[in-house]
């Protein structure tokens, strides 16, 4: 036997899928595909209140403008006016009263998308305010919440703290995030013969779009079809909230009798649909001489807006990723939910992770300030360690990847040199202050609810050796599709060239999870797998009984299939199991094993496994005007034995440079009445190229198969490296502290924008001029 | 056409102008009727063309999804592509031009380098902004000559996934490479086209326009159209009647005099860079930050200063240079000082029937030097929070002059004298910095940034502009490291 090996099959840097399309732009996403016959477009009209009751809606106006077809209110509703993911009574249309500035109130179709547009400005509202809660502050005073408090323990914090030679109380913040995918949500609706619907929808949950349409219309699941074939991104931002946009076109649709499709404009888009929840978090911690932390109590509140959609679930991992790479002894943490008259926020790449993981890192700081002692040093002597590696929620950490990732870090960021020049340059420069700081992060990879952890594939071998794949994933640019894909190629032995993915629908895959939570190629890849596994093993018993000999001893390798020295091509191999009458089509199964949790103790092992990786991150500020610039990262990262190298390095990259605007530019600001004031690319900025880091290096950490028996031993990539810019707020509020001491530099919170720089330079005080302090120093 | 029943608004004055609009849509003739609805090359594209590979993200001009290259003839016959914003272009500013889309790129079976680099360099993930990148990425490769530098290419294109590190790469691959050849037909197709359109909504000379806008005084100008299309494209807003400057050569003039810089209301700050980078370099600089390459492409300082917005970036630049703006209507011609012609938020001077023909900048005395700050929550393509913008003359080492006009702390750009004198009368210390900060000013606070901020951060701005005259600097700020 002479095998070969195929080239384009697992840990391969294989070319996404659709790249070749993306850029001669014949990548169809919803907008761009093909109309039907009578299309008509929609329009949501919104509430321009936080909260208030609605007295008159006058929609006449809109319902007589020209190419209007159809004007929907929450009482036109077939079924039942409820979009909660996971809750009861979240309604779709507002009934009465609205909770939210931007909340949906009616829905149109028109003729065109310009009519529908124009229509909407026609409506006429009366509203009796009622008291808005805008701030995570005044929820928490009134105590309203979205879901009871959760509350994580581990030994007793309270006495570690008041036993341990040093305590310190403090509070820190970070701000929401939009999404900003580039394609707007978006979903097309199409009635069918005898009730049914098919749902074109840009959505990373084709079975809840599923569930809520045919919930809004009261028909049965298998009424409704919903098929994606990719998003231009999401990013969690169409986890919950594309059963928004989809249950309204479905709406429409069923009651013209026609086609509609919903394309939101960008201000639609940031108005009506959730964010990042914004944080605040207070603490009271007790630590020994060194910078030990013995005890933690801490308080993490996130703003979930007027529902809860997935508030809870986001607030569960900001709890479980509280303690990072730390060992935490004695530990408590409290999570509230807060409602308030603003947009129900949602998930977002690293689902609260990153919050909880932001939160402690104020601890730290405030350790290292107190005892005079580098940050450095205090996350250092507080990594998990043996003997000393088991979470909060009593899972224990498995291998443990950091020190590791931080020893490689320091060579091949030379940190030892770049510090010295660093301290140079801060004594020479009369106003740019630079520091640079090392960050390790550690990521929980599973759905915190244990049964969520599922997938299903769907493979057809052809006659001709092609193979049609399907599987509950769903593509939003982060290169599952490909990763799948060379999973079957590697399990069968054959180009990938010959594998055809389409897209994701209900259809074919029922009852599927979310694309989310990193964890679409483990689990998806895994039922890909199941499914070529049994196809295989069918094939095996036709060979050997062509051949003579046991199926034990087949071997699929590079286009075709031995037995001992004998060999048929693979399309060969599938015509004979044709002609022998043998399936060639299999659905495979996956669910994770070895998980558990229960949220009333907030205990378990939750995780699979975790996913790690550092960086050092170089900052500069300019303590004049307050601008900023991140000038180089390093980053290691552990993808365990990477299904594609080139496709997780785009994922860390692209996670990086989201979270760096999270920490340093994406700012959501509404004004007194609740009004979003930053609802577009004019006046919400995320990155641009500028800002990335102009030395930005990013390695796979090699060597490293995931020690659990994951797909081809590799580990998700999704969330994690999105974490790892938390370092950028950190080594902004380091040369912060270059500048104007550490007491200054704790008053900086996230998102670390210009303005909150110079204010944290003052001391955090609105009025105190930086430069009226350094007067007296004479500055220059 | 269904679909193109969207904005029906005529953008002509009288039916007597009714006349066709012609251009090359990917090297084939296309005619819209120029007394046609107010409709932008994005829907355009999109609704009436059936050609989807140009996305809308925003159609306001700041997510380049959209982007397109517009070619027009040069004096040898070679086709000079920009990147635009097609959200923001209305259909009939095509007239006479080249419009090339990412369909039109790749020669089947082969991929057009810009697209293959794209590819090796796995720089789509979602892809949704790809076909946007492509074509900012093309037009810089056909320029090789008058290539801007790789961020400000980049900066009107918005990538949410893959932190555009492989398209900066790729960027570099395609600075490195020569220009790939154009299709001939391309130029031919250009070349074809009929006399360009003018009527009253299209006039060609500046008596025609004066005319023009005396018979309906209630017109708007189009210039740039990045301020106008805003409104249209992106909340449908009726622009009323549209009197085009496109055929206006004499409104685009720049020219350089002995004494000053004369620079034609309409000329689009891509055309006018050069003279700036070479005569106030410091100008340029601010200039560069305005908007994104695709908004510099088409956008004027006539609109600029026209719209009268208070953080329109060239005019504290103007203010500060003593520029004179000459306005001009069927009654005649006067001249105002930059600084006179605000009347108030959103508001100038001009009368019903006038328009700002051109800017004339004096050209710096040898004892003067020019400065100038934008500070914005990013650098790139983000409007103003505080501009600022200082002409220093010294006497030797002494400073006996200094012009100050500030932008985004009052409703409209304006001088700071209490800021002058400071300066001049060697108040440097912080404390007397703000007094004179807050003599000149009471910002507001909206969600740019906070009064205070603007206070603050404007004092931080006069202690960086002593401190770069007390010391050189090799490193002036953060974005030079
Ligand atoms: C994405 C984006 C980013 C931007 N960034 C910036 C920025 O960073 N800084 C900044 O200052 N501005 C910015 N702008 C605002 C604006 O586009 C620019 O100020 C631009 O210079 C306007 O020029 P225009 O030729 O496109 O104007 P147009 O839209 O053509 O015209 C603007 C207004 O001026 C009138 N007008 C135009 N020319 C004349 C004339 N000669 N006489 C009388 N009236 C006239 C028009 O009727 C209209 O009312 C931005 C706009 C966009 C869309
Ligand atoms: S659609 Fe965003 S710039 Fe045109
Ligand atoms: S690839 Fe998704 S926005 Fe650029």
């Amino acid at each position: 036997m002479n095998a070969r090996v195929i080239a384009s099959g697992v840990h391969q840097s294989a070319i996404h899928d659709s790249a070749a399309r993306h850029v001669q732009g014949s990548a169809l996403y919803i907008d761009d595909m093909k109309e039907p016959e009578g299309l008509l477009h929609g329009w949501v009209i919104l509430s321009d209140r936080a909260h208030a009751r609605i007295l008159m809606l006058d929609l006449s106006s809109v319902e007589a403008a020209e190419g209007v077809v159809c004007v929907m209110t929450a009482r036109d509703i077939p079924g039942l006016n409820d979009a909660g993911p996971i809750m009861k009574g979240e309604v779709l249309l507002a009934d009465q009263i609205v909770e939210h500035e931007g909340q949906a109130i009616a829905i149109i179709a028109a003729r065109s998308f310009a009519q529908a547009r124009d229509a909407a400005k026609l409506v006429r509202v009366t509203y009796e305010d009622l008291p808005a809660y805008l701030t995570i502050e005044a929820a928490l005073q009134a105590e309203r919440f979205v879901v009871a408090p959760l509350h994580m323990q581990r030994g007793d914090a309270a006495r570690a703290i008041a036993e341990a030679p040093h305590c310190l109380s403090g509070e820190t913040s970070a701000g929401g995030q939009d999404h900003f995918y580039l394609e707007t949500q978006i979903a097309v609706a199409t009635p069918q013969e005898n009730g049914e619907m098919h749902i074109f929808s840009s959505t990373q949950h084709p079975t809840e779009v599923q569930h809520i349409a045919a919930r809004l219309l009261a028909r049965p699941y298998a009424a409704i079809t919903v098929e994606v074939r990719r998003m231009g991104g999401a990013f969690g931002g169409k986890e919950s909230h594309a059963s928004l946009i989809a249950g309204m076109a479905a709406l429409l649709a069923a009651r013209c009798g026609e086609p509609v499709k919903l394309r939101l404009s960008r201000d639609v888009d940031m108005l009506l649909t959730g964010k990042r929840h914004d944080t605040l978090a207070r603490f009271s911690v007790g630590f020994d001489d060194a910078g030990r932390i013995l005890g933690l109590d801490m308080m993490i509140a996130l703003r979930a807006g007027h529902v809860a959609d997935l508030s809870g679930p986001v607030l569960t991992r900001a709890l479980c990723h509280v303690d990072n790479v730390y060992w935490l002894p004695n530990v408590k943490v409290s999570g509230y939910a807060c409602k308030t008259n603003t947009v129900s926020n949602t998930a977002f790449r690293g689902f609260g992770g990153p919050q909880g993981m932001f939160a402690i890192e104020a601890v730290i700081v405030r350790i290292a300030e107190r005892l005079g002692l580098s940050s450095e040093a205090v996350r250092q002597i507080n990594h998990y360690g043996p003997g000393q590696d088991t979470t909060p929620y009593g899972q224990s950490i498995g291998e443990n990847n950091t020190p590791r990732l931080l020893e490689e870090l320091k060579t091949a960021a030379d940190i030892a040199r770049r510090r010295g020049e660093i301290a140079q340059f801060n004594a020479s420069h009369p106003y740019i202050k630079k520091a640079l700081v090392t960050y390790a992060v550690k990521f929980g990879i599973s759905f915190n609810l244990p049964s969520l952890n599922q997938a299903g594939a769907l493979l057809h071998v052809y006659t001709d050796g092609s193979v049609h794949l399907n599987h509950g994933g769903t593509e939003m640019g982060q290169g599952l599709y490909v990763k799948v894909a060379q999973i079957v190629a590697s399990c069968f032995q054959i180009e990938r060239e010959h594998v055809h993915i389409s897209s994701t629908r209900t259809d074919k895959i029922p009852n599927t999870s979310a694309t989310a939570a990193s964890s679409g190629s483990d689990i998806n890849g895994m039922a890909a797998k199941a499914a070529a596994d049994i196809i295989k093993s069918r094939m095996a018993a036709i060979a050997a009984a062509k051949f003579g000999g046991a199926a034990d001893d087949v071997v699929f390798s590079g286009g075709y299939v031995y037995l001992g020295n004998r060999s048929i091509s693979f399309p060969d191999l599938a015509q004979l199991c044709w002609a022998e009458r043998v399936s060639l089509s299999a659905t495979g199964y996956y669910r994770t094993p070895d998980i558990h949790f229960d949220q009333a103790s907030m205990t378990g092992s939750p995780f699979y496994y975790f996913s790690y990786g550092a960086c050092a991150t170089e900052a500069a500020i300019d303590i004049l005007t307050g601008e900023n610039r991140i000038l180089r990262v390093d980053i290691i990262h552990d993808t365990g034995a990477s299904l594609n190298p080139a496709v997780d390095i785009g994922q860390i990259e692209g996670g990086f440079v989201q979270g760096q605007g999270w920490m340093t530019m994406e700012e959501l600001v509404w004004d007194q009445a609740g009004r979003l004031r930053t609802h577009a690319p004019s006046t919400y900025k995320i990155p641009t190229s500028r800002d990335v880091p102009p030395i930005f290096n990013t390695h796979l950490l090699a060597d490293a198969p995931n020690a659990k028996p994951t797909i081809f031993r590799s580990k998700a990539i999704g969330e994690p490296p999105f974490t790892l810019a938390i370092s950028c707020f950190l080594a902004i509020q380091e040369a912060v502290a270059a500048a104007a001491g550490w007491p200054a530099a704790l008053t900086l919170c996230a998102p670390a924008t210009p303005e909150a720089i110079l204010r944290a330079l003052g001391g955090g005080k609105e009025g105190s001029a930086f430069c009226e302090q350094k007067a007296a120093k004479k500055l220059f | 056409m269904r679909a193109l029943n969207m904005h029906i608004r005529a953008v002509l004055l009288t039916e007597s102008d009714m006349n066709e609009i012609h251009f090359s849509l990917n090297g084939a003739m296309r005619q819209v009727s120029s007394l046609g609805p107010v409709v932008t090359l994005l829907d355009h594209l999109r609704l009436a063309e059936r050609l989807t590979a140009t996305k809308e993200g925003c159609a306001e001009g700041d997510c380049g999804a959209c982007t397109v290259a517009i070619g027009q003839l040069d004096e040898d016959g070679q086709i000079a592509f920009r990147a635009v914003n097609s959200c923001l272009m209305l259909t009939h500013e095509l007239d006479g031009k080249l419009v090339v889309t990412t369909e039109a790129l790749a020669k089947a079976p082969s991929l057009h380098q810009v697209q293959e680099l794209m590819v090796e360099r796995h720089a789509s993930q979602c892809g949704f902004c790809t076909p946007g990148f492509v074509m900012s990425l093309f037009a810089y490769e056909q320029s090789p000559a008058t290539r801007p530098a790789l961020h400000e290419m980049l900066a009107g294109n918005l990538c949410r996934c893959t932190g555009y590190r492989p398209i900066i790469d790729a960027a570099h691959d395609i600075a490195a490479r020569p220009q790939s050849l154009l299709p001939a037909h391309w130029a031919a197709s250009v070349a074809a086209l009929p006399d360009a359109c003018i009527n009253a909504a299209a006039p060609a000379d500046l008596d025609e326009l004066d005319r023009a806008l005396h018979n309906t005084p209630s017109a708007k100008l189009l210039a740039g159209g990045t301020d106008l299309g805003v409104a249209i494209a992106k909340y449908g807003a009726d622009p009323g009647p549209l009197i085009s400057l496109r055929n206006l050569a004499a409104l685009r003039e720049v020219k350089l005099s002995e004494d000053a810089l004369m620079i034609g209301a309409a000329a689009s700050y891509s055309t006018l860079l050069p003279f700036l980078e070479r005569l106030f370099p410091a100008f340029a600089a601010m200039v560069r930050r305005i908007g994104s390459l695709q908004i510099r492409n088409v956008a004027s300082m006539g609109g600029n200063l026209c719209n009268a917005s208070p953080i329109g970036d060239s005019a504290p630049c103007l203010i500060a240079l003593d520029a004179i703006l000459t306005l001009r209507s069927i009654h005649g011609v006067r001249e105002v000082q930059a600084g006179d012609f605000f009347a108030g938020y959103r508001k100038t001077i001009l009368r019903e029937g006038e328009y700002l023909w051109r800017i004339r900048i004096p050209l710096l005395a040898p004892a003067q030097s020019f400065h100038t700050y934008k500070l914005a929550k990013r650098y790139e393509q983000d409007i103003s929070t505080v501009s600022a913008a200082f002409r220093l003359t010294r006497d030797n080492d002494r400073l006996i002059d200094v012009r100050a006009a500030f932008g985004g702390m009052a409703a409209t750009p304006v001088r700071a004298r209490a800021i002058e004198a400071a300066l001049v009368g060697g108040r440097h210390e912080p404390a007397a910095l703000l007094s004179a900060i807050d003599e000149d000013f009471t910002p507001l606070s909206d969600f740019r940034g906070s009064a205070d901020y603007r206070r603050q951060a404007s004092c931080g701005i006069l202690q960086k502009l002593l401190a770069q005259q007390e010391q050189s600097l090799s490193v002036e700020d953060v974005w030079q490291l």
